[in-house]
């Protein structure tokens, strides 16, 4: 199995790891607090994870001076409110995982049998 | 997850999902990211073409192997995996709209005869034990 996801890093201090939860940080796809133990009381191994957060950050900041340049086109295509939401998305994540409250990685584990 | 609240969390998803699908069949959000991601990925997440690469780098995907992907949306980057290795895939998501895209584009890619395409959740999935090779997602769970 293997697969990309957006979460909160698990060395977040309580606070801040509730505070980014509640908050629905865009793009967060994972509440859970560790992936890795999650995959692993369901019964996989050789469970690993690389950290890919750095092209996370690149790829977003490429989204938001993409749609900043094409922005009246986009606007006239999805609509004024849904082109800036992403704008906001945009920033919001960009600071999130700047403090350190949001990565992305790749899972990959095994399934024995 | 009970019933009703994966009801709510699929309506949540149409809702989050509805001017995504609409926008990636304009010609600027393809310019968009064609900018983003130096290639034609018709999506609006992050899964660089290098990133799919590794994913089928590390999962050692060959012609013939079965692949499953949860949440496939539009149908990246799982098709572009079936079109690098030759594996056979299913695509799944709860999500008729971008299931429907993602069948366009495998025929595109003339590589349908080799895909499948099935509407369901990664909770409730109607497939017998042990039936895949290996199993994907890409910032849906």
């Amino acid at each position: 199995m293997a697969f990309y996801t957006i979460h909160i890093p698990p060395d977040t201090p309580p606070a801040d790891y509730r505070r980014t939860a509640r908050a629905r940080s865009p793009g967060l796809a994972s509440w859970r607090r560790t992936q890795t133990d999650l995959l692993r009381t369901a019964g996989f191994t050789g469970i690993e994870e690389i950290d890919v957060t750095a092209d996370f950050l690149d790829t977003t900041g490429r989204w938001l001076q993409a749609r900043t340049r094409h922005a009246d086109e986009l606007a006239r295509a999805e609509g004024h409110e849904s082109l800036l939401r992403r704008l906001r998305d945009n920033r919001a994540t960009i600071r999130a995982v700047q403090r350190g409250l949001l990565r992305r990685s790749l899972f990959l584990a095994l399934r024995p049998g | 997850m009970s019933p009703r609240r994966a009801a709510t969390s699929q309506k949540a998803a149409a809702a989050r999902f509805a001017d995504t699908y609409a926008s990636a069949a304009t010609d600027v959000f393809a310019a968009v990211q064609r900018e983003v991601f130096g290639a034609d990925t018709f999506v609006s997440g992050y899964t660089t073409v290098a990133q799919a690469e590794l994913l089928a780098d590390r999962l050692n995907l060959a012609p013939g192997d079965r692949l499953l992907d949860l949440g496939a949306g539009l149908g990246w980057p799982a098709l572009h995996l079936v079109e690098k290795t030759g594996c056979r895939a299913v695509l799944t998501d709860v999500l008729e709209p971008g299931l429907r895209g993602a069948v366009r584009r495998a025929r595109r890619q003339r590589i349908g005869r080799r895909c499948a395409f099935v509407m369901a959740g990664a909770d409730h999935l109607p497939f017998r034990a042990a039936a895949f090779d290996a199993v994907t997602h890409t910032d849906a769970l």
